[in-house]
């Protein structure tokens, strides 16, 4: 009998029986079901942490300062200044992978336009600072080494600043405003990059050079970095060389001897974006394996109708062996029959998944991946559930003696 | 050559350890064409002869040959394609398909053959209904035919795959007298036609229809005579 004849026979009977075909196909049909929806929310949740580490900057390692012990209290990372001016150029100078570094010294400011004021995060850094955290500006440009230099009063700011002072669409370069009441030109507008890690807008910010930060904000030129030290590399292979580089000339330069304390911390953030993707990656695994097993079980619901449909369609067996059907030709009925049931659960499952997946992730606002992939698999796998499950009644069928089952009543 | 030559077929069922022999050993030869019946009362082996010979079964020891070829130790899958091309079946209780037309219970002999289009199939099965005098009852179910007209579906599917034996156990059983008369009516035209039937039955009115009558007592063949055949006056053929 040809196959095509074969999966015709296959679809009669189950149309025959179309409740329990329906009610056997729901176990697969959860089952694909839920193991598209936990892979694809899965894989959603890791291309956001992707998104968000690649939003804070590529191959970047932070350096706090602080750990300091007075009087018996020890304080935590940041609590004092102890990254010199001089530690930072070292590190620009001796530590070969080092590309960039930029200080980052932050507050919160008022700042102040002509028809507006909003409070936001000011940052006084460098060029660099945007090289590494592949910024770019949407209007206008950034502020240079020279302004650096000269403690120029320029500022360049994130679209939701740019907005809540000027008003949505309004271009702010050229336009003044004012920061602890020292006024600063706009030169340039961020494009946007959305939400950082921690929730935080990105765009909510405001940049203006380290050197009149520390003239204007900080009341004047200090001797160590009131904040943190970015360092960007060339490669992210790079990042771990460089943490060991830059610790061991940190500690001969604030002559820490062996078994003390550092005095600063190091953050490799390439490191703990992979952590975080190895994480959510195994999460996402855990998840289809408990959604693996409600498959299993939609497979045994499978196994246990057709064991049923066997033994109540005996006498059809015996009817068609007596008439020319090799064991085979039973087998591949009885097989079909259960492929088609999988399948047909698994395609099923597969639209309730994918439409589950985009839901779920839609409110989380992750975007859900569902690849081509993970809908070979699941069909792929729903048949292989088919065959596992069906070859058992399969067989059982194909063994029947045909004087036995043309008796059976 | 006959057609079936049994030379001291035997066999035994083994149920829980004990042996119990159902038939032989038989010595039986059965020409082309012959209209044979097989007489005994129940338990006396003659449906498992049948069975045999029909190659639903396997002798245990003993040759049985179709056509000059011996059938004793094929492989099921091997019988199934010999019942398939050679051998037809009818059986006391039909045995159709239920919920299925009686065009598509015939066709589906040729089904299991492969090799034959659809179109092919439908039109032979509808042939073989119109012979056993059912055209104009193809897309009927059997629920919805008599007794009478289920054994001529079951006739019509044993004859649909051209075979050179016809089977039949017991195909008035289940039928009136009348209807009956109808059936072997049948069977007879088949003979004439050249299709060696071998008829299975317990009633003295059944066998009185075949050439030759085969008695079986505790499975062994009792006794074996021809004999002038009653007429079945059918108008099918």
């Amino acid at each position: 009998m040809s196959f095509l004849e074969t999966l015709r026979v296959a679809l009669r009977a189950l149309l025959r029986n179309k409740l329990r075909s329906a009610l056997t196909v729901l176990g697969i049909v959860i089952g694909v079901a839920s193991v598209i929806a936990m892979t694809a929310m899965g894989e959603g949740a890791r291309m956001q942490v992707e998104k968000t580490f690649a939003s804070m900057g590529t191959n970047l390692l932070v350096i706090l300062p602080g750990a300091t012990t007075s009087g018996g209290a020890r304080s935590g990372f940041g609590s004092a200044p102890t990254i010199g001016w001089s530690d930072v150029e070292a590190i620009r100078v001796n530590v070969p992978s080092v590309r960039w570094v930029a200080p980052q010294l932050r507050t919160v400011a008022q700042l102040v336009s002509e028809e507006q004021n909003w409070s936001t995060q000011l940052t006084g850094t460098n060029p660099e600072f945007f090289e590494i955290r592949a910024w770019a500006v949407e209007s206008g440009r950034l502020f240079d080494e020279g302004e650096v230099d000269a403690s120029a009063r320029v500022a360049v700011i994130g679209r939701t600043s740019a907005e809540k002072l000027f008003g949505p669409g309004v271009d702010p370069v050229g336009r003044r405003i004012r920061i602890q009441n020292v006024p600063f030109e706009v030169i340039g507008l961020l494009e946007s990059k959305g939400q950082s890690f921690g929730g935080q807008d990105n765009d909510d910010a405001a940049f203006i050079p380290h050197t009149t930060y520390q003239a204007r904000i900080d009341g004047g030129a200090q001797t160590h970095v009131a904040g943190a030290v970015l360092v960007g590399t060339a490669s992210a292979e790079d990042t771990g060389r460089a943490q060991r580089q830059i610790a061991s000339l940190l500690r001969e330069r604030h002559r820490i001897r062996d078994g003390q304390e550092d005095d600063f911390s190091i953050r490799n953030l390439t490191e703990m974006a992979s952590a975080m993707q190895d994480t959510t990656r195994t999460f996402t695994l855990l998840l289809a394996s408990i959604a693996a097993v409600s498959l299993v079980v939609g497979g045994i619901g499978i196994m246990n109708i057709m064991l049923v449909s066997v033994t109540e369609r005996t006498r059809e067996i015996g009817i068609r062996m007596a008439v020319g059907a090799t064991p085979a030709a039973i087998l591949a009925q009885f097989l079909v029959e259960a492929i088609v049931l999988s399948v047909a659960g698994g395609l099923a499952g597969l639209a309730v998944g994918a439409a589950a997946s985009v839901k779920i992730a839609g409110s989380y606002g992750w975007s859900s991946v569902v690849g081509l992939d993970v809908v070979l698999v699941a069909i792929g796998f729903s048949a292989a559930v088919g065959v596992g499950f069906g070859i058992v009644p399969a067989r059982k069928a194909s063994r029947l003696d045909p004087i036995e089952a043309l008796r059976f009543e | 050559m006959a057609l079936l030559e049994l030379e001291g077929v035997t066999r035994i069922f083994r149920l829980d350890g004990l042996e119990l022999r159902a038939l032989g050993p038989v010595n039986l030869e059965v020409e082309e064409g012959e209209l044979l019946a097989i007489m005994g009362p129940s338990g006396s082996g003659k449906s498992t002869l049948m069975n045999i010979m029909g190659c639903l079964d396997r002798p245990t020891a003993g040759r049985y040959r179709l056509a000059g070829k011996e059938m004793g130790r094929r492989t099921p899958a091997e019988l199934a394609r010999i019942r398939n091309r050679h051998l037809g079946f009818v059986f006391q209780s039909f045995q159709l398909l239920p919920r299925t037309t009686a065009l598509e219970n015939v066709e589906l002999p040729l089904l299991y053959r492969g090799g034959i289009s659809s179109r092919e199939r439908v039109a032979r099965a509808r042939a073989a209904l119109e012979r056993v005098g059912l055209g104009d009852r193809l897309k009927h179910h059997p629920k919805q035919l008599s007794g009478g007209q289920q054994q001529r579906v079951a006739i019509a599917r044993a004859l649909v795959g051209e075979p050179r034996i016809v089977f039949a156990d017991e195909p008035t059983g289940a039928l009136d007298s009348r209807t009956s008369v109808e059936i072997m009516g049948l069977f007879q035209a088949l003979g004439r036609s050249g299709i060696t039937v071998v008829l299975v039955t317990h009633e003295l009115d059944v066998a009185a229809y075949a050439k030759r009558v085969v008695v079986v007592r505790d499975g062994r063949i009792s006794s074996d005579t021809r004999q002038t055949p009653r007429v079945a006056s059918a108008e099918v053929a």
